[in-house]
C-alpha cells in the first residue's frame, strides 16, 4: 500500500536541482569550447612579447604559455579534444561492450564463458598502463588514443550489459514472450536491449570522465594528441617546468579537469539514485 | 499409459477430442549442488478441447513445472507432449515458435510479466506483432476488442503497466494471452496475488471468457476452492507426482487419495456454522526433501494407511471410476465421504469447548 | 462507544480508540488509519480483516511502535496498554513492552530470522533480551522447552540448524518461539500463514490457537482472509479504507453481516462447496485511494445499497450488543441472508 518505491515528482524535481549546477558547468564549458575558438585570439599565434603572462594581462584572460600563446584559447581547443576523446571512446565502448555483453548475457554458455573469459584477460591488466602500452604501439594520434581507450575500458561496459541482461532474461515478461514465439531478435531488440540502455547510459557518464583523465595522462605522458595541437595533459606537461614563476600556465588546464571530471560525476550520482525508477519500473 | 476420456466431462453427444495428451511427462533438474531433482515425474493425462485441468498442491509439487514443460519451456527429460495431433517434444525450433500462438499463459505476477516501457496497447498486440497477423490498423481494431472482452476501459491502452492496479494488469495480460484465439490457455497462479474483491473478479472474467470462447485451459493455483470454481476436471500433485485426478465435483465429495483428503480438510471455512467445517486430517512429518523423495509412494512417508508394499512399489495410475484415477495402493473407498466433525466454534467470553484432535 | 465492545467479564488489556496513522510522504499526504477503536481482553483473540490498503497492518505496528518515526504520524484518543499510554510512552519503556509484554510476528518468517545464525542461537537470544541473568544450562533447557511448545520434533537437534535449512512452516514456528520467548501478555501475527501452503497453514494456525489458550494470551489476528480469521478468534473486526466498518463476535459475524462491504468480502471468496462454474458475487471497483479518500462511506462507489447521503456524511455507527457497523442503511428489517 505505501509504494515508495515510485519516485514522486517532486523528489525528482530535488534530484533535478541537485544536478542542475553540474548540467550548467558543462553546457557552458561544452558551448565555449564549440564555439570560442571563434572569437577567442588563435591558438596558434604567439605573442612572445607576453611570453607566460599571468591571468587578466591585456589581451589574454587566462594569461599565456612559455610560448606567448592564449591560455584562454588553448584551454577551449583542449576542451574540444578532451571533449571528442571522452564522449567517441564510450560511444564506442557502449556499442562494442554492450553488445558483447547483451551476447554473453542472452546466450549464456559457452559463448558468454568465450566472451567474458577475453573481458576477464583484459580487465587483469591496471587500466591506465593497458592503454599506454596500446597508445605507444600504436602510436601517438587522437585517433589511437580513443582505440586505446575504448580497448582498455571495454570490459566494464562488457560486465555490466551482461549482468543486466541476465538480470532481464529472468524476468517474466521476456519468459512471456518467449512463450508467445518470439524470435530471438524481437526479444533483444525490444525487451533486453531497451531495458539494458538505462542502466549503460548512467555508467557511460561516469566512463566519460574516466576517459578523459586516461586521455589526460597520455598527453601528459606526450602519447595522446601531438604538439602543437593543445591537450589539457600536454598543456599540464608544458607547465610543469615552470609551476613556480608561471603556476597558471599548468594550473588552468589543471583546474578545467577538475572541474569536468568533478560535474560528470555529480551528474552521474544523481541519474543513478534515480536510475532504477527511469529503467526497470521496480 | 492412456487414459479413456471421462464421461463427466463433455456433453456425450459429442465424441470429445483431446487437444493435449501427456505421457510419462518427466523433468529432471540439475542442481549446482550436482543432485538431480524430478520436478515432474512420470505424469500423464488427457486435456479435452473445452475443458479445464485444475492443477493442485502444495509449493513445490511440480504443478507449475508440468505446465512449463508441456510449454517446451524446457522440454521435458523424459515423455511425449501430443498437441492437436502434434507431437512437441519432436518439433523443430521454428516450427514450435509458430505451434506457440496455439497455447498461452498468463503469470502469476501481472506486473512482473510485461515489459515496464511499454503501453498497454504494445503489450496486447505484441503476439499479433510477433505473428505478423493482420495490417496494424486491424490490430489495433484487435485490441480494442480485446480491452473491451476482459472488461478494460479504452483509457488505459497508453498507460503504462506499473500505473495499473494488480487486477487491470492481469486484465491485461489476459487479453494478450487471449489475443491470437489460442487452443490452450494455462493459468499459472493467475489470481493468487491479487486482493480478495479482485480474485473474484478476475474469477468471474475467466469463468465468462470460459463460456463465452469455449476455452481449453489448465489452471494451477494452491487455493483449492479457486481451482474447484473454474475447474472441469481436477489433478492433485505431491513431489512432483499425479496421485489423483477426476470430476471437479466428485473429486472433491470423495476424495479417494489420502493426500488429497488432507488437502481438502485443511482449507480454512469462512463460516464457523458452516456444517463441513471438517475434521482436520494432519499430516504426519515434513515434506521430503525433492532431491531423495520417498521410494515407492511418494507420499507413504506421511500417510497413515502406508505398509511395506507402499516402500516397495510405485502405486500407478488407476481408473476406479469412469474419469476418475487415482495413484494409490489403498485408496480411501467412495463410500466414505470426509469425516464431518464439525470444529468447535469458540465462544465470545473465550472459553472453547473443546481442542481439536491431532 | 468503545468500551462496550467487549464483553464486560474480561479486562480489557489494550484499548484503541480512534486511532489515525498518516504518512508524509514525497507525494502528499496518505491517510492510512482513519479513525480505528476497538479493545482486547486479555485471553481473548481478535481478528483485524481487510483487503491491501485496508489499515489492518498499520493499525497493528502503530500498537508496536514500530511505524517510521520520519513519516508516520499517529493520533488516538486512547492508545493504551494496561497503565501504559503507548503514544508518549518513552521509547525506552516501548522498548521493554516490545517482545516482552506485546510481541509479533509477520507473514514472511524469513525476514524475522538471521539467516547465518543456528536457530536456537536466535531463540536463545530473545530469552535473553528479557532474562539476561540466565545460566547456559537454563538457557538451553528453556530453547528446548519453547520449540516443544511450538510443537518441533526433534527440537535438540533443530536447534543446531540453519534458517534455511527449515521448511517454511517450521520457520515460522521458531519465529513463533521467539515471539513467546519472554511471555508476552499480546502476541500480534499480522498475516502469520499467508506464505505458507494450505496444510502448514492449518497447523501453525492451530498452534496459534492453542498456545493463545493455554497461556492465556491475548491475541491480535491480522488477515486479509475471512476464513482464517474464523478459525481462532473470539471477535472479528473488518476494515475498509483505514476505517472499522464492522465488529462482532465471530459467530455473530457470520451469523448476520450487516455492513454490506462484509457481506461483498464473503461473497468474494470462492468456497469449495459451491459447484465448478459457478460466478461469485464479487463487487465492481478497487479500494479507495488512500490519499485521497472521499467524504461520506469510504465503500459508496462500490455498494449496492448507495444512496446519496452515502457520498456526503460519514455513516453513523449502528449497534446492536457487542456488535457495531457503520452504515447509512437501516436494515433492521432485512438481516436475513
Amino acid at each position: 500500500m505505501l509504494d515508495s518505491t515510485v519516485p514522486s515528482i517532486r523528489s525528482r524535481a530535488r534530484r533535478l536541482v541537485g544536478a542542475r549546477i553540474p548540467v550548467v558547468v558543462l553546457a557552458v564549458l561544452t558551448a565555449a569550447a564549440m564555439v570560442g575558438p571563434l572569437f577567442a585570439p588563435d591558438s596558434g599565434s604567439q605573442d612572445l612579447r607576453n611570453a607566460r603572462a599571468g591571468p587578466l594581462s591585456p589581451g589574454h584572460l587566462l594569461g599565456t604559455d612559455g610560448y606567448g600563446r592564449d591560455m584562454l584559447a588553448r584551454t577551449l581547443e583542449g576542451a574540444r579534444i578532451s571533449i571528442f576523446v571522452g564522449v567517441a571512446s564510450v560511444a564506442l565502448c557502449l556499442l562494442i561492450g554492450g553488445t558483447l555483453g547483451i551476447t554473453a548475457g542472452y546466450w549464456k554458455g559457452r559463448i558468454d564463458a568465450g566472451i567474458m573469459r577475453v573481458m576477464d584477460m583484459v580487465l587483469a591488466f591496471p587500466t591506465l598502463i593497458l592503454a599506454l602500452a596500446i597508445a605507444a604501439f600504436l602510436g601517438p594520434s587522437l585517433r589511437n588514443v580513443v582505440v586505446a581507450i575504448s580497448f582498455s575500458t571495454l570490459p566494464h561496459y562488457a560486465r555490466l550489459a551482461r549482468a543486466t541482461t541476465m538480470s532481464i532474461t529472468q524476468r517474466d515478461f521476456v519468459s512471456s514472450s518467449a512463450l508467445l514465439g518470439a524470435p530471438h531478435r524481437h526479444i533483444l531488440w525490444r525487451h533486453i536491449a531497451p531495458n539494458t540502455v538505462s542502466p549503460l547510459l548512467t555508467y557511460a557518464l561516469l566512463a566519460i570522465g574516466m576517459a578523459i583523465i586516461v586521455e589526460a595522462s597520455l598527453s601528459f605522458l606526450g602519447l595522446g594528441v601531438q604538439p602543437p595541437t593543445p591537450s589539457w595533459g600536454s598543456m599540464i606537461a608544458e607547465g610543469r617546468p615552470h609551476l613556480q614563476g608561471a603556476p597558471h600556465v599548468a594550473l588552468v588546464p589543471g583546474a578545467f579537469l577538475f572541474m569536468v571530471i568533478l560535474s560528470l560525476n555529480l551528474l552521474a550520482d544523481s541519474l543513478r539514485s534515480g536510475a532504477p525508477a527511469a529503467g526497470l519500473g521496480r | 499409459m492412456t487414459i479413456s476420456p471421462g464421461a463427466a466431462a463433455s456433453p456425450p453427444d459429442t465424441p470429445p477430442t483431446p487437444l493435449l495428451e501427456t505421457t510419462g511427462l518427466t523433468q529432471t533438474f540439475r542442481l549446482p549442488t550436482g543432485a538431480e531433482v524430478q520436478a515432474v515425474s512420470d505424469v500423464s493425462f488427457v486435456l479435452h478441447r473445452g475443458e479445464t485441468l485444475g492443477l493442485v498442491g502444495e509449493s513445490g509439487c511440480g504443478k507449475s513445472t508440468t505446465v512449463r514443460t508441456i510449454l517446451q519451456a524446457p522440454p521435458p527429460t523424459a515423455g511425449t507432449v501430443t498437441f492437436g495431433g502434434i507431437e512437441l517434444t519432436t518439433t523443430p525450433p521454428r516450427q514450435l515458435r509458430r505451434l506457440r500462438r496455439r497455447m498461452q499463459l498468463v503469470f502469476q505476477d501481472p506486473h512482473a510479466s510485461m515489459n515496464p516501457r511499454w503501453t498497454v496497447r504494445d503489450c496486447i498486440a505484441e503476439p499479433l506483432q510477433v505473428h505478423r497477423v493482420g495490417t496494424s490498423s486491424s490490430r489495433n481494431d484487435r485490441v480494442h476488442e480485446l480491452m473491451d472482452l476482459v472488461g478494460l476501459d479504452e483509457g488505459y491502452l497508453t498507460s503504462r503497466p506499473g500505473s495499473l492496479s494488480g487486477g487491470q494488469c492481469q486484465r491485461v495480460a489476459i487479453a494478450r494471452a487471449l489475443a491470437l484465439d489460442p487452443d490452450l490457455i494455462c493459468f499459472d497462479e493467475a489470481v493468487s496475488a491479487l486482493d480478495v474483491s479482485i480474485q473474484a473478479q478476475i474469477l468471474n472474467l475467466i469463468a465468462r471468457l470460459r463460456a463465452d470462447l469455449e476455452l481449453t485451459s489448465i489452471f494451477i493455483a494452491h487455493d483449492l476452492a479457486v481451482v474447484k470454481l473454474v475447474s472441469d476436471r481436477i489433478g492433485v500433485m505431491y513431489l512432483g507426482k499425479l496421485c489423483e485426478i477426476g470430476p471437479a465435483e466428485s473429486l472433491y465429495r470423495s476424495p479417494r487419495h489420502p493426500y488429497t483428503k488432507a488437502l481438502l480438510s485443511a482449507i480454512p471455512k469462512p463460516d464457523p456454522r458452516h456444517p463441513d467445517r471438517l475434521r482436520r486430517v494432519n499430516l504426519r512429518g515434513e515434506l521430503p526433501s525433492p532431491t531423495d523423495p520417498p521410494s515407492g509412494c511418494r507420499f507413504r512417508t506421511r500417510c497413515d494407511r502406508a505398509d511395506e508394499r507402499c516402500s516397495l512399489d510405485v502405486p500407478p495410475l488407476q481408473t476406479i471410476s469412469p474419469g476418475h484415477q487415482v495413484a494409490c495402493h489403498y485408496p480411501l473407498s467412495a463410500s466414505a465421504p470426509v469425516e464431518m466433525t464439525p470444529l468447535p466454534t469458540r465462544r465470545a467470553n473465550g472459553v472453547v469447548g473443546q481442542s481439536p484432535t491431532r | 462507544m468503545h468500551s462496550s465492545l467487549s464483553p464486560s467479564s474480561v479486562t480489557d488489556i489494550l484499548e484503541v480508540d480512534d486511532l489515525h496513522v498518516d504518512f508524509e510522504l514525497p507525494r502528499g499526504r496518505l491517510h492510512a488509519v482513519r479513525g480505528a477503536s476497538f479493545s482486547l481482553g486479555s485471553g481473548e483473540s481478535l481478528g483485524i480483516v481487510g483487503e491491501s490498503g485496508s489499515g489492518k497492518s498499520v493499525t497493528s505496528r502503530a500498537i508496536m511502535g514500530l511505524l517510521p518515526a520520519t513519516t508516520a504520524r499517529v493520533k488516538a484518543r486512547t492508545l493504551r496498554y494496561g497503565q501504559h499510554d503507548l503514544l508518549d510512552a518513552p521509547e525506552r519503556v516501548m522498548r521493554r513492552l516490545r517482545g516482552g509484554e506485546i510481541a509479533m510476528i509477520y507473514q514472511d518468517p524469513m525476514r524475522a530470522l538471521n539467516p547465518i545464525m543456528r536457530v536456537g542461537d536466535q531463540v536463545a537470544e530473545a530469552i535473553r533480551a528479557h532474562e539476561p541473568s540466565l545460566g547456559r544450562k537454563e538457557l538451553s533447557t528453556r530453547v528446548v522447552g519453547l520449540l516443544d511448545a511450538v510443537r518441533i520434533p526433534d527440537a535438540n537437534k533443530r536447534i543446531r540448524l540453519y534458517p534455511h535449512q527449515l521448511s517454511g512452516g517450521m520457520r515460522q514456528r521458531i519465529v513463533i518461539a521467539m515471539a513467546l520467548a519472554a511471555n508476552p501478555s499480546i502476541l500480534i501475527a499480522d498475516e502469520p500463514t499467508t506464505s505458507l501452503d494450505v496444510t502448514v497453514q492449518a497447523e501453525i494456525l492451530d498452534l496459534l490457537g492453542d498456545l493463545q489458550e493455554e497461556r492465556g494470551m491475548g491475541m491480535i489476528l491480522v488477515t486479509h482472509d475471512l476464513g482464517v480469521a474464523a478459525w481462532h478468534t473470539n471477535r472479528i473486526m473488518v476494515m475498509y479504507a483505514g476505517r472499522g466498518v464492522e465488529h462482532a463476535t465471530t459467530a455473530d459475524l457470520f451469523e448476520d453481516m450487516r455492513m454490506p462491504y462484509t457481506r461483498a468480502l464473503f461473497d468474494s471468496i470462492p468456497r469449495v462447496d459451491m459447484p465448478p462454474g459457478s460466478l461469485l458475487k464479487s463487487v465492481e471497483g478497487r479500494p479507495v485511494d488512500p490519499s485521497n479518500p472521499p467524504p461520506g462511506c469510504a465503500f459508496r462507489e462500490r455498494c449496492h445499497l448507495a444512496v446519496e447521503i452515502c457520498g456526503t456524511t460519514a455513516p453513523p455507527r449502528r449497534q446492536v450488543g457487542s456488535h457495531w457497523w457503520d452504515c447509512w442503511d437501516d436494515q433492521e428489517e432485512k438481516s436475513v441472508k
